[in-house]
Formats: structure tokens, C-alpha cells, sequence
């Protein structure tokens, strides 16, 4: 018997050992991991230069932690043992929380939410022509889960009172959402459930928009959203949807950035790396869109992330056109050269984690 | 490279499989030229240090041998040594020394910004004993240059320790045998130590990081730090440890144990019978004994004291904190000796331990410190002078979340599961289990640490900036 485990531990060491060497071996490398939305790292070339800087080992440690055998397989393994088995609140700072998967954003940070504050007020103080400013934050998912749940929650209270240096008009959107807003498994909120928000967003602005009886939802199952890759836990998937009215449809939208044409809604990139890209084709510096069936001549430009692509179509009706201006992929001070000013309402409509962040703002 | 790499795991090993089919005078090579590639691999240009201290090692040893007893002899010594810490001088406490004389004179001397060569606090000082043993006559010299240099390179031990002398491993470094049950050891302890580093220190470590990232923090929140960061250094380098004799073992060696659960300790001297055994034995025979140990007057005992213990904090790091860390337990050993060790004597084991651990998370507090002004931060926070509340929400939720990796940390730390495991195989049901479950362990250890490095990358061995 004695000798018998003896060998079992020799053979289990070194079946291991040499099993993920050999598989690692044979099985053909991967381009991207979906879950994890990015691309995986190629076998580094070798180079006398790489070699002697030590990088190319570090690339080659990097590559096989990539291409490992049951990549997700461990992933999950490693999931499951810190919830289940360590009991730990979360992992790679993603907790769940009931059915929510959710990222730990927190601590406030103040100055960061300051630089926000300073980049948006000085576009306003650039531009004396625009027409009136406004401004709103997106809560994002731990404002009705973390603190609730146990879970550190940055101080909200105190984000919106240094918000209040923008030299614009307030419209707090906080009491129409709840959590049942947003996706599951990702960080955005649904479209459908945020036609109240885009109404009273449009009232506060001095104009209306269409009830949600007026829109046609169009939905594809499978969604998984950030969280689910990052936390590599076994979640269901959801279903994405996205509204279409006669508005919607006739609008012409435009990527200024890229001088095209482009759809309200491109259901290709749900099959990508992000299918919230859906929504307006996700990460674009501006894009204008114009609403020909509009009972008004009236202009907005909207500063917004993410969360602004799945609600600009539902603000469209409220305006001949829209301009979506996302600053972290354009610097304010060329935005003269790209985006018409002249008698429009500004809103900045960021989510809370983003004015966290605020020196992304370029 | 990482012992708890991707890398050396499932390529380095793999291809070492090699050593165990080659000719058995080929092994020494094999060892040889893998130790090289494993130091290359971090360190591509200090490898040649390496080169330079087995040949120079190599060469002074005989030279000892040669002239023995005559002067020539003595200066052979002198030089090896001299080389060896000029070695270990020049590349990590250069800058340390610029910076005391910038701060003593006010002089404005550029750093040089050398970077530490991985383990050189290691390899040097084992070079070193083997040198002085040499000139002792308790070695002969190495007459093969590739054994010696075997010796210096091994990699098993090469960056991270245990220390071992030529003498642990001379009979060996010429004639060793593998067997099942050296292989059976070996790879026991080696998956042991690997799930000691990646499960228990790697997670320690991410409470320490997160701790200095709070915004509510606590008194409470101090002392969790300070025994998060004790268990991870614990489980972090005797994890490498353990990694290291088990590697050893499989390739017929018998490495010296570097620890012996510490923290049960009632005294802090025997705290450091426990810990870091092999650079307390180094410390002890080449430096307190030649100064004349304790046979000498009670002031010249002090002195060597001192010297030995200002000598070991600095040898853990080039920096005011180190050196703060070892004259603390330098005054904590004379005051044992002299003042109280009479006193604890009759204290009964809880109360031993009641004196014995808060001085020793202090003692953490100091060596993991980034500065002097972080370490008077941390020091008055942990006694409530840092104006901050017993508890907040954050020390709750971060406590929380890391309970059962504490509880499990804590229980690791002593011997009471293991010598339970061990009284339960010896009986007849037990020696059944452990059929199926030690394999199972080994299993467990490796898998569930590869899926904790595949998704992670929080993975720095602390030993290896010493």
C-alpha cells in the first residue's frame, strides 16, 4: 500500500506536469478570448534584444498564461474555490450580488471627479454659444447593490455635491432607476426600461420625447455581458434589447470621426468582443444624428460614454439633431473643429463611475 | 524565473524530466546548465556573476588547499571574500550608503540606480562558507570545476534559499541516488510549498496591498496588516522553501530546513531557531562565534551582538527599516537574556505566546515598511495615535472576505494538523486514506494553484529582492 501511494504521488506530479506541456504543445493557439473581451497574447519572436532585455521571457510567460491549456476551465475553477470554498466577497473585485454581477468601484475619488468638474466647465466657458447646459449621472450598479449587500460603496452623497460645480442645470435621473434597470451581467442599463429616463431627461430640457408604447423592441438572446467573462462564474445568459421607431429609422447618423454613414443599430457587433456595441457601434469620438420626421429645429449635444449610446436613439425625437460627443476618445479642444455649438443644449450624461474617473476626459 | 510561473511549471520541469534519463555523470551538467538557463532567465546579464563567483571560488579554494596553513592561505581567504562581499556591496548597497552620506553631509551625490542582482544575499553568502570552510579543513576543495560550479548555481536553492553550505551537499554534489521515495518527498513537499506560496502568501499579500488602499481605516485594520503580512512572508518564502527541498529531493539532494512553525514560538529567541534557520546557522558560525559568541566579557557579548544582528537586518535589505528591524530584535534578544528570559521561563505556553506574537507583528510592521515616515504611521496607528477609529465598515468587509484564508493561514502555521495527519496515517484505517489522499493533495495543490496563476497575476516572491 505504502509503495502504492508513493507512486501515485510521483505519477500524479509528473502526469501533470508533462500532460499541460504536451497539450500545451499540440493544441493550436487562439486570437481572442471572448469572455475576457481582448485580444491573447502570440508566441513573442525571438530576438537577441528581447532576450538579453529579459522581455522576451516575460512575453513568453505571458503568452503561456494566455494560450494555457482549459484557460476558462481554470479560470472558473478559480472562480468557484474563491466564492464557494474561501468564501471570499469577491473576485478580481467582481461580486455577486443575487443575480447581479457587479465590479467594486469605490473609493470616491474626489479628484478625479474635480478634474471631470474642471475639463466639462471648460468646454462650456469655450463655447459662450451654446444655448443651455445640463447635466445628469447614470448610477451605476453598486449604488443599489453595494452598500445594501455589505459591500463598500463609494459616498454618492458626496459625488453629486462636488458635481455641483458645473456651471449647468441639474436633472437628477436617480429616482427613475432601479436596479432592475440594468443587465445582469454587465455594467449598462437596459434600453428598454430607460424611456422614463430619456422623457424626463427631454422634459427637464424643454421638449418630449415618445412614450414606450411607441417603440418596437428587437431583442437577440445569448447576451453576456463584461462581468460575466471577468468573473468566470456559470451565469445564464440575458437578452438584448434594442427599440426602433419610425424615428429610429429614419434617422441618418453619421461617425464624424470616420466620415460614414452608419445604422442606429448594428447587430453584427453583438456577435464581437462588446455586444453593447449594438447600440450606435459603442466606442465613437462624435457622431451626429439627424431626425428628419423632427417638429422642431432644435439641436443637443449630448457628452456622454457607453451608457449615452443606448439612450441617444430614445432622445432623438426631441430634436432635429443629436450630437454625441464622447471625450475620452477626442480632446475637448478640437471638438470647434468637429461639433456645432451654435444655440444648442448641452448635456453631460456620464455615469457616476466615469466622473470617478475623470481624468480619463480629455 | 518563478517557481510559481507558467514558465517553470509546465516547460522548465517538464524538460528537466531530461536529468532522470541522462547517464548518472552527466547529471551534475544537466543541473549545471539547467541553473544557468533558470538564472538567465531572470537575470540575463548577471548570469555572468555567477560565472565569476564559481571560478573565483573555484580557484581561491584550491589555492587555500594548496598553500594551507601558510599566509598564502590567509590571503586566498581574504581575497575570496573580499570578493564576494565587494560583490554583494557594490550591486546592493551602493546606493544605500550614497544616500546615508547625502543625508549625513548634505552632499548631493547621484544614485547609481544599480539594479539588485535576483538572490546575490544568497549565492554569495554560500560561496562564502565554502571558501571559509575550505580554509577551516572542515571541506576539501572542489577539484572539479563543474561540481563547484554546480554547487554555486543550483537552482533550486540559488535565488530564494534555504542557504545550504558545501558541506550539506558535498558527499552529494558526487554521489546521490534518486529514488521512489525520494521522488515520493520530493514531490510532496514541493506541491505543498507551492500551494503555501500561491493560495495562502499571494492572497495575504492582496490584503496588505488593499490595505493601503482603504479609505476607512482602522486600528483594527492595522493589526489585521500586520498579521496578514507576517503570514504572508511566512507562507510566502517557506512556501519557496518547501519548494526547494522538494526540488532537491527529487534530484537526490537533502537541503536543510529553513523553517519550523515560527510562530509557536514562546521566546523570541526561539522565534529565531524557527525562522530563517539556515541564514541564523550562517550568521551564528561565520560571524557571532569568530567574534567570540558569548565567551566573552557581558559588554564585548553585547557588542557582538550588535554587530550580528545590525548585519542580519541589513542582509534582508538596503534600506534604514531593515537595519531598524534587526538591532530591534538584537535588543529584544539581550533583553531575554539578561533582563526577563528568567521571568518567561515560568510563564505557561499561552502567556508565552501573549508576549511573544505582538512583538513579532511589530517587528513585520517594520520590515515591510516603504519608508521610515510610513513605518512611525503605521506604528502609531497600531496604538491608536493615528486619530482613526477602532473599527470601520472596510476593516468589516476586507476581514470578512478574508476569514477563512486567515483561519486556514493560522492553522498552517502550526504543527496541530500536521501532527494529527501523522498520528491518524500511522493507525490501520488511516495508512487506507492516505492511498488516495495524498496523491489527491498533490493533485488539489497543483491544479487549484495553476488555476490561481492562469487567472491572476498578483505572484512576486518577497526573498527574491534579499
Amino acid at each position: 500500500m505504502e509503495k502504492v501511494k508513493k507512486i501515485a504521488v510521483v505519477a500524479v506530479l509528473a502526469l501533470t506536469l508533462l500532460g499541460i506541456f504536451s497539450t500545451h504543445l499540440l493544441l493550436p493557439d487562439k486570437d481572442l478570448s471572448s469572455s475576457e473581451r481582448r485580444k491573447l497574447e502570440q508566441l513573442p519572436p525571438l530576438t537577441a534584444e528581447g532576450v538579453f532585455s529579459g522581455d522576451y521571457f516575460s512575453e513568453l510567460e505571458q503568452y503561456l498564461l494566455d494560450q494555457f491549456p482549459l484557460r476558462e476551465q481554470f479560470r472558473a475553477l478559480k472562480a468557484n474555490f474563491q466564492y464557494k470554498v474561501l468564501g471570499m466577497q469577491d473576485n478580481n473585485g467582481i461580486y455577486a450580488a443575487g443575480d447581479h454581477l457587479m465590479k467594486l468601484e469605490y473609493p470616491l475619488q474626489e479628484t478625479q471627479v474635480d478634474m471631470a468638474v474642471s475639463k466639462l466647465n471648460s468646454v462650456l466657458n469655450k463655447h459662450p454659444e451654446i444655448g443651455a447646459a445640463y447635466y445628469a449621472a447614470i448610477p451605476d450598479k453598486n449604488y443599489f447593490l453595494a452598500a445594501q449587500n455589505g459591500y463598500p460603496a463609494m459616498d454618492y452623497e458626496a459625488l453629486m455635491e462636488r458635481l455641483q460645480g458645473l456651471q449647468a442645470q441639474y436633472i437628477d435621473i436617480f429616482p427613475l432607476l432601479t436596479i432592475d434597470d440594468y443587465y445582469r451581467t454587465d455594467s449598462h442599463w437596459r434600453q428598454e426600461r430607460i424611456v422614463p429616463v430619456a422623457q424626463a431627461l427631454c422634459r427637464a430640457m424643454g421638449t418630449q420625447t415618445a412614450g414606450v408604447e411607441q417603440y418596437t423592441p428587437v431583442s437577440r438572446d445569448g447576451f453576456y455581458g463584461v462581468y460575466a467573462g471577468q468573473s468566470a462564474l456559470q451565469v445564464e445568459a440575458e437578452t438584448l434589447t434594442a427599440l426602433t421607431s419610425t424615428v429610429t429609422d429614419s434617422a441618418v447618423i453619421k461617425s464624424v470621426e470616420h466620415k460614414t454613414t452608419m445604422p442606429m443599430y448594428t447587430w453584427q457587433d453583438f456577435a464581437g468582443v462588446d455586444p453593447y456595441d449594438v447600440y450606435l457601434s459603442g466606442a465613437e469620438a462624435v457622431i451626429t444624428m439627424e431626425n428628419p420626421l423632427a417638429q422642431n429645429d432644435r439641436e443637443l449635444v449630448v457628452f456622454r460614454d457607453s451608457f449615452g449610446s443606448s439612450i441617444a436613439p430614445l432622445l432623438l425625437e426631441g430634436y432635429a439633431k443629436v450630437t454625441l460627443v464622447d471625450l475620452r476618445y477626442i480632446a475637448s479642444d478640437l471638438l470647434e473643429n468637429y461639433v456645432s455649438f451654435d444655440g444648442a443644449d448641452v448635456l453631460f450624461l456620464y455615469s457616476t463611475a466615469l466622473y470617478n474617473a475623470g481624468g480619463v476626459l480629455k | 524565473m518563478l517557481f510559481s510561473s507558467i514558465t517553470f511549471l509546465y516547460v522548465f520541469l517538464p524538460v528537466l524530466a531530461v536529468y532522470y534519463v541522462v547517464p548518472k555523470n552527466w547529471r551534475n551538467h544537466v543541473l549545471l546548465i539547467s541553473s544557468l538557463l533558470f538564472y538567465f532567465v531572470g537575470e540575463p546579464v548577471y548570469v555572468l556573476l555567477l560565472i565569476v563567483s564559481s571560478l573565483s571560488d573555484f580557484f581561491h579554494s584550491l589555492c587555500i588547499e594548496k598553500h594551507r596553513g601558510t599566509k598564502k592561505a590567509k590571503i586566498a581567504l581574504c581575497s575570496s571574500i573580499a570578493i564576494n562581499l565587494g560583490m554583494l556591496g557594490f550591486f546592493k548597497y551602493t546606493d544605500f550608503l550614497i544616500g546615508a552620506v547625502n543625508g549625513l553631509l548634505g552632499t548631493a551625490i547621484p544614485l547609481t540606480g544599480i539594479e539588485l542582482p535576483i538572490g546575490i544575499s544568497f549565492f554569495t553568502f554560500q560561496t562564502m562558507s565554502y571558501t571559509i570552510d575550505v580554509y577551516r579543513g572542515d571541506a576539501k576543495a572542489e577539484r572539479n570545476l563543474a561540481t563547484m560550479a554546480t554547487f554555486v548555481c543550483l537552482f533550486p536553492q540559488l535565488v530564494a534559499g534555504p542557504i545550504v553550505r558545501y558541506l550539506d551537499v558535498e558527499r552529494e554534489l558526487h554521489q546521490r541516488s534518486v529514488t521512489l521515495e525520494s521522488l515520493y518527498l520530493g514531490a510532496r513537499r514541493f506541491a505543498c510549498g507551492l500551494g503555501k506560496k500561491v493560495l495562502i502568501a499571494n492572497a495575504m499579500g492582496e490584503l496588505c496591498a488593499v490595505f493601503r488602499t482603504v479609505t476607512e481605516s482602522s486600528v483594527a485594520f492595522y493589526w489585521i496588516y500586520a498579521a496578514a503580512f507576517a503570514l504572508q512572508i511566512y507562507f510566502d518564502f517557506s512556501g519557496y522553501s518547501d519548494m526547494a527541498i522538494g526540488l532537491g529531493r527529487m534530484f537526490g539532494f537533502h537541503f536543510p530546513e529553513n523553517f519550523d512553525y515560527p510562530f509557536i514560538s514562546g521566546t523570541i529567541s526561539e522565534f529565531w531557531r524557527r525562522w530563517h534557520m539556515t541564514l541564523g546557522g550562517w550568521f551564528r558560525d561565520y560571524l557571532y562565534i569568530p567574534l567570540g559568541g558569548n565567551r566573552v566579557s557581558r559588554g564585548r557579548w553585547i557588542l557582538n551582538t550588535a554587530i550580528v544582528w545590525a548585519a542580519t537586518g541589513l542582509w534582508h535589505g538596503a534600506a534604514w527599516n531593515f537595519l531598524l528591524w534587526g538591532i530591534y530584535f538584537g535588543v529584544l534578544l539581550v533583553l531575554e537574556k539578561l533582563v526577563w528570559g528568567g521571568a518567561l521561563k515560568k510563564l505557561n505556553g499561552f502567556w508565552k505566546r501573549v508576549y511573544t506574537l505582538p512583538l513579532l507583528l511589530i517587528s513585520f510592521v517594520i520590515f515591510n515598511a516603504a519608508d521610515m515616515a510610513q513605518l512611525a504611521g503605521d506604528l502609531k496607528a497600531m496604538f491608536g495615535l493615528g486619530g482613526l477609529p477602532l473599527w470601520s465598515f472596510e476593516t468589516g468587509y476586507y476581514l470578512r472576505s478574508y476569514a477563512v484564508l486567515l483561519v486556514c493561514a493560522v492553522i498552517g502555521a502550526v504543527p496541530l494538523s500536521k501532527q494529527l495527519w501523522q498520528r491518524f496515517a500511522k493507525t490501520k484505517a488511516g495508512g487506507i486514506v492516505s492511498v488516495a489522499a495524498e496523491p489527491l493533495y498533490v493533485l488539489a495543490m497543483l491544479v487549484i494553484a495553476t488555476a490561481y496563476l492562469v487567472d491572476g497575476s498578483f505572484n512576486p516572491f518577497l526573498y527574491f529582492r534579499f
